[in-house]
């Protein structure tokens, strides 16, 4: 009994002493069902601790709007950010990137879609004035700002809170999915890499919906450690995900991560996203991102 | 014995191996029973588990968007563990209705974490996310019910699993008891049984064993019962009389063993008593053969002091004053004869024919004598044979025989007592002459017995000797039972004495026993008278010049012409030159002595002379027929010249 509390007190007291010495603690944002999401990420999680020989974390961030003063408040060393979060971390944070997936179809970049309910008969936007919109929240690239900066390119010119009837921020892209499949709105936005992993999924999702716009690419999301975070472990990590398309273990991480593999990324693979979010009128390093 | 120590063992194995592997099999289930229970605690508890995981979740629901909201993590940790418990419990059934219901329960889970994902991400629009809460809410009430449902129908099982498995150890419990009370039966029986079969013919064998310790070789224990214990009473029986047979080997062996030591002890005894009986009997011999020639020569000089004295009387005056010195001289003379005639008596020079006489017959006349000589106080005892106890002897010298041996019984018996004479005819075996005997021949056994003061055995082996006495000095000669000795020894015969001090003693003499025609009768000396005489001429041959003297004198003055020889050579002479009617031949003198002077005297042709033998030695029985056939007749020194005269008349009238 001593040795089990003698044991517990120099646990306890190593934990605190550094987060990093202990266990590399990476933040995820909720992109789709969180314990689908986790489920995904988890192998991958396992790869990197084998690798660089400390226990991985993976700590769900609950909310897209205060994700920056989450991974803030969490003291997390490093996430997988969206693209325009990535974009806000690097922009108020000074966050690194390091690397991102390249998908099974060798894209390494997302977008965003627009759709509705094949029987609701909407064909364009105009058809969608006054009607319920489900966004996923402020701060996602494909499910937010992508699609409002489509609608303001094809025509939209109004704020989008006159324009629609109603805005529901989902909090996720597949719940953004779940909510036009169930009326609960009537156009929806999301990402198309969720949208696809749905429609696999639950047929309802190509049966009952149709597309009607697609966005810009942008980078997928892509890990970025802190500012803080020790630069050669910064660049062993990017070595160990550079190199998992190279061991075949690593390979069936990437299988079940539905990656191909992970290329280089750097603050300079974010310039789209500023550009698109200059064109939308954003000031990132002060934009307000509360969902409302 | 040895199949029924089996069929114990056996059936002790049997009912311990079949209580044994019914007990292990009630163990066993038994054991399946608790291991069951194990696994319904275990279920007990996971189901427990579970509801209280699904409760955490749902208090996480109520209190999310709240001060004491938890962590996001947190929450899906909780619902992770809540999913993994469902998928554990649904994981051990595989009964169709509860995998149902546990495929129901997946379903629920998956539902709740849809309906969970979906409210805490959603960020905005309040009804909207109060409608997610409660339907969430909602699925993991349905979820929990599920799992209070699933637990009840545990609880239910679990009851149903501890009664059974209760019930399996009380059996198993009773069984064991009654296995080791069974087994304990059986043994004691088992036990009592087989120590009873050993202890009894045990007991027979210790009782004879003991038995046979204590010497009763033989003793047979009964072969009955067990075979093993048939045959150890067999091998036991053999060995006892093996035992018996071997000591009676022994005592055999030993038995010889003492005889022929008894019959050596008794040999070299024999042998230590011959040779004791040669040594004395030597010892005599020599002292007879000493004392036989001092008598000769006293006998020669005898005869001349009775010769001269005898010539003295005859030519003396009647009236002399020296007559009666010459008395003296003729008495004393006498006197020296008789002793040295007894000295010859000692030394089996016995004067005196044998014959064949009735032992019994002389023992009534001496009887007759002792009754009137020896003292009133001694009774005497006759005990004669009934058969006439014959011996060879000289009569005269058998009544010397027993007056001396009367006179000395009579001396050990001063204060009165009783003098035994009994005669009996034995047996050659029991005799004590083996060499002088044949097989078939008898001995008589003469006892002469007082119970007087008797001797001790320092005396008892002198008794024989001449001279020896134990009376006052002139009380005896000393003679008595040393011509007893001679007398005995001379008849053939053997004496031997038993005597203790205080006690009396005994003579035992015996004699070889005759028939009446075992001697030849010797030729009886005739008696002759002076009368008788008649003229001759008369050699006398004498180395003793005082006996010619005599003899001579006598002679020439009774009208015989006399002639003299000092030699035998010079008597041969004689004979040969001249007449000789008779002679007067001495046997002990110098030169070729007188035997071969009469050897050839007797070879001498026709008309040879007569020849008187005058001699100072003994002869026993056989010298004497030997010379007589050759001479007239023996004239033992020292004789009278009377008797000497009439001799020689009678011999010269003998045609």
């Amino acid at each position: 009994m001593p040795k089990a509390i003698c044991f517990c007190i120099v646990f306890l007291m190593l934990s605190f002493s550094s987060a990093l010495s202990d266990e590399l603690v990476i933040g995820l944002i909720p992109e789709q069902n969180v314990f689908a999401q986790l489920e995904r990420y988890e192998p991958l999680g396992k790869y990197i601790s084998s690798r660089l020989e400390i226990p991985v974390r993976f700590s769900m961030l609950s909310r897209y709007g205060n994700i920056i003063e989450s991974f803030r408040k969490k003291e997390l060393n490093a996430a997988f950010w969206g693209s325009f979060t990535g974009a806000l971390a690097i922009a108020k944070e000074g966050v690194e990137p390091i690397a991102r997936p390249v998908w099974l179809d060798g894209s390494s970049t997302y977008y965003g879609l627009v759709f509705v309910r094949k029987d609701s008969g909407y064909e364009s936007f105009e058809d969608l004035k006054g009607k319920r919109i489900a966004l996923v929240d402020k701060a996602t690239t494909a499910g937010y700002i992508s699609p409002l900066f489509l609608m303001k390119e094809q025509g939209v010119e109004i704020s989008p809170e006159k324009f629609f009837s109603e805005i529901i921020f989902t909090g996720s892209h597949d719940a953004a999915i779940l909510a036009v499949l169930n009326g609960e709105a009537d156009v929806g936005a999301a990402k198309n890499t969720i949208y696809f992993l749905e429609s696999n999924r639950n047929k309802r999702v190509e049966e009952e919906l149709k597309l009607i716009g697609v966005t810009e690419k942008v980078p997928s999301n892509a890990l970025a450690v802190s500012g803080d975070f020790p630069k050669e472990k910064a660049e062993k990590l990017r070595e160990i995900l550079l190199g998992m398309n190279e061991s075949p273990d690593g390979l069936s991480v990437l299988e079940s991560f539905k990656a191909k593999k992970f290329i280089e990324t750097t603050k300079d693979d974010y310039i789209p996203v500023f550009e698109m979010a200059e064109k939308a009128g954003i000031e990132l390093s002060t934009y307000d991102y509360f969902n409302k | 014995m040895r199949k029924k120590i089996f069929l114990a063992f056996f059936s002790l194995l049997l009912i311990f191996v079949s209580g044994s592997l019914i007990s292990s099999k009630y163990i066993v289930d038994a054991t399946e029973g608790l291991h069951r229970l194990l696994q319904m605690h275990k279920i007990d508890d996971m189901s427990k588990a579970l509801s209280l995981s699904i409760r955490t979740v749902q208090m996480d629901l109520f209190s999310l968007r709240t001060p004491a909201s938890r962590d996001l993590d947190t929450i899906i940790t909780n619902v992770r563990q809540m999913e993994g418990l469902v998928n554990k419990c649904y994981s051990c059934h595989h009964k169709e209705w509860l995998v149902k219901k546990f495929n129901n329960m997946s379903e629920g889970v998956r539902l709740y974490k849809s309906a969970l994902s979906l409210y805490v991400t959603s960020s905005a629009n309040t009804p909207r996310m109060e409608r997610l809460g409660i339907e969430a809410t909602q699925i993991g009430e349905a979820l929990m019910e599920r799992v209070l449902e699933v637990s009840s129908l545990a609880s239910v099982r679990f009851g149903h699993v501890t009664e059974e498995s209760l019930g399996r150890i009380k059996d198993v419990r009773l069984i064991l008891l009654g296995t080791l009370a069974l087994t304990f039966l059986i043994g004691v029986i088992a036990a009592i049984h087989i120590t009873r079969a050993l202890m009894a013919p045990l007991g027979v064998f210790i009782d004879g064993t003991r038995k046979i310790a204590s010497g009763q070789l033989g003793h047979k224990v009964p072969s009955e019962g067990m075979t093993e214990f048939r045959e150890l009473a067999e091998y036991f029986n053999k060995m006892s009389e093996e035992l018996k047979r071997a000591h009676e080997e022994q005592e055999n062996t030993n038995r010889e063993l003492n005889n022929e030591i008894i019959e050596r002890k008794h040999a070299e005894e024999e042998k230590n008593r011959l040779m004791d009986q040669l040594v004395h009997a030597r010892k005599l011999e020599a002292i007879g053969t000493l004392s036989g020639g001092i008598a000769h020569e006293f006998n020669n000089l005898l005869q001349v002091i009775q010769g001269c004295a005898d010539l003295m009387d005859i030519t003396m005056e009647k009236d002399s004053a020296s007559r009666k010195h010459l008395s003296t001289i003729i008495a004393t003379a006498n006197r020296g004869g008789d002793l040295t005639k007894r000295l010859l008596a000692f030394s089996r020079k016995v004067d005196g024919e044998s014959r064949v006489m009735d032992l019994n017959t002389k023992l009534g006349q001496v009887f007759v004598i002792l009754q009137q000589t020896l003292p009133r106080n001694i009774d005497i005892e006759l005990k004669l044979s009934s058969a006439p106890a014959t011996i060879a002897a000289d009569p005269s010298g058998i009544e010397q025989l027993l007056l001396n041996m009367a006179l000395n019984a009579k001396d050990a018996m001063a204060d009165g007592g009783r003098l035994t004479l009994t005669t009996r005819l034995i047996d050659a075996k029991a005799c004590k002459l083996e060499g002088n005997l044949g097989k078939d021949d008898n001995c008589v056994l003469l006892d002469i017995a007082d119970n007087g003061c008797g001797m001790d055995e320092q005396t008892r082996a002198l008794i024989f000797d001449p001279f020896f006495t134990t009376k006052d000095v002139g009380a005896g000669t000393g003679l008595g039972l040393s011509v007893t000795y001679g007398l005995v020894n001379a008849y053939g015969g053997y004496i031997e004495c038993k005597s203790s001090l205080g006690e009396g003693t005994t003579f035992s003499i015996y004699f070889p026993y005759a028939k009446e025609d075992v001697l030849e009768s010797v030729p009886r000396e005739r008696q002759l008278t002076f009368s008788d005489v008649s003229g001759g001429r008369v050699l006398i041959a004498d180395d003793e010049h005082g006996i010619i003297e005599s003899a001579a004198a006598v002679l020439e003055s009774m009208g015989y012409d006399v002639v003299t020889a000092s030699t035998g050579e010079d008597a041969i002479e004689i004979c040969k030159k001249e007449r000789i009617d008779l002679v007067a031949l001495d046997l002990g003198m110098p030169g070729i002595g007188g035997v071969s002077c009469l050897e050839t005297i007797s070879t001498l042709p026709e008309p040879r002379p007569k020849v008187i033998i005058t001699t100072g030695y003994g002869f026993d029985d056989a010298a004497r027929s030997d010379l007589l056939k050759k001479a007239e007749r023996i004239l033992q020194k020292p004789y009278r010249l009377t008797e000497f005269i009439s001799a020689v008349s009678e011999a010269l009238l003998e045609k």
